[in-house]
């Protein structure tokens, strides 16, 4: 009885463990994902440009706090399912809480956050985006991490065109 | 004696694998550039240009960082699909070594592209750029330099010419016209 007892905590942790690790994993070799990955060397590397006007100066505080970038598409509407339960167990599991949620002319839009140690500062902005309101249907998965100023982060994903991107801009308004 | 066989065995194992692991990407050019079924090309930097004559030291110091291209790349066709296969691992195992620093990566369902760096973030010595698809073959850049420093070089995109009369450069782009 004790052994089962063990086995089976064995296999909860190691499930607890790589639905963390292999979220992007397991969809970044797949055919029909697109995956961009950007990691903190690349923020290192920008940090040095973009000049010395305020604009620039708030991006580059933005930056420096990033430690890496994961953005999965998928049209694959299997796929977009999968996604979708992984997703849910690596919030549940990685502790992360709604934010907010915006349901927009058939495109619907969560956004996680694990919180940090100040207010406004998050370490990790997740964000799950179901959209069928274009002719095509979509279904994104983005993770960012590092130190995280929510009131700054929607410059980076207007920059970088990341799909729902704009909600984050409405938080602001929060 | 069985024990000093057993040590001079472990001796050659560690001196075998040492020897594989440290293959590097310029003695992977460097074969498959006796390899027919490979395009490669070395570009000098002389191929760029600055735009003004009377550029500031900055910029100047900036190009001359910029060593040399290099270009590797292999076109697919019928007959190598099963070496294309082979060489984009080869290729990605030799990327995988951890002293290139990835800076980003994107994968769309038949090509990949990834950026990596050798160096320190505002004193880069090598930049690759990594292609791959299914479809068109694989292609390496390697971009050789000196003492790279990235927040220059983004500014010095704008000031230079590529010298569009040179034989290199007239070569890479009939190799690029043959892939499209």
């Amino acid at each position: 009885m004790r052994n089962v007892i063990v086995i089976m905590l064995f296999l909860v942790g190691t499930l607890y463990v790589s639905a963390q690790t292999s979220i992007f994993k397991k969809f970044e070799d797949l055919n029909e994902v697109t995956s961009v990955v950007v990691t903190q060397e690349a923020f290192k590397l920008m940090k040095g440009m973009g000049g010395n006007t305020p604009e620039a100066k708030e991006y580059q505080e933005l930056i420096s706090g990033l430690s890496e970038l994961k953005v999965l598409v998928t049209e694959n509407s299997k796929i977009a399912a999968d996604m979708q339960t992984s997703f849910n167990s690596y919030i549940t599991s990685g502790k992360l809480t709604e934010l907010m949620r915006v349901k927009d002319k058939g495109s619907n839009v969560s956004i996680y956050i694990k919180k940090g140690s100040k207010e406004d500062i998050v370490n990790e902005l997740a964000m799950f985006v179901n959209d069928s309101n274009s002719t095509k249907k979509q279904t994104v998965i983005m993770s960012l991490t590092g130190n995280i100023d929510l009131n700054k982060v929607y410059r980076l994903t207007e920059q970088m065109n990341i799909p729902g991107g704009e909600h984050l801009k409405n938080n602001k308004k929060r | 004696m069985k024990i000093s066989n057993i040590i001079i065995l472990v001796f050659l194992l560690f001196g075998i694998s040492s020897c594989d692991s440290s293959k590097s990407l310029q003695e992977y050019i460097v074969e498959k550039q006796q390899d027919n079924g490979f395009i490669s090309l070395d570009i000098p930097s002389s191929i760029l240009n600055l735009k003004d004559e009377n550029a500031s030291e900055e910029s100047l110091k900036a190009i001359r960082s910029i060593k040399k291209f290099n270009f590797l790349g292999m076109q697919l066709t019928d007959e190598n699909k099963e070496s294309y296969i082979v060489e984009k691992q080869a290729v990605k195992d030799i990327l995988s070594n951890k002293k290139f620093k990835e800076i980003f990566r994107v994968k769309t369902g038949n090509s990949e592209v990834s950026v990596k760096y050798l160096g320190v973030e505002d004193n880069i010595d090598e930049v690759v750029f990594f292609g791959a698809d299914n479809e068109k073959g694989l292609a390496i850049l390697r971009v050789l330099g000196d003492n790279m420093n990235p927040a220059e070089m983004v500014q010095l995109l704008n000031k230079i010419n590529i010298d569009k009369e040179s034989n290199e450069f007239k070569t890479l782009n009939s190799i690029f016209d043959k892939i499209k």
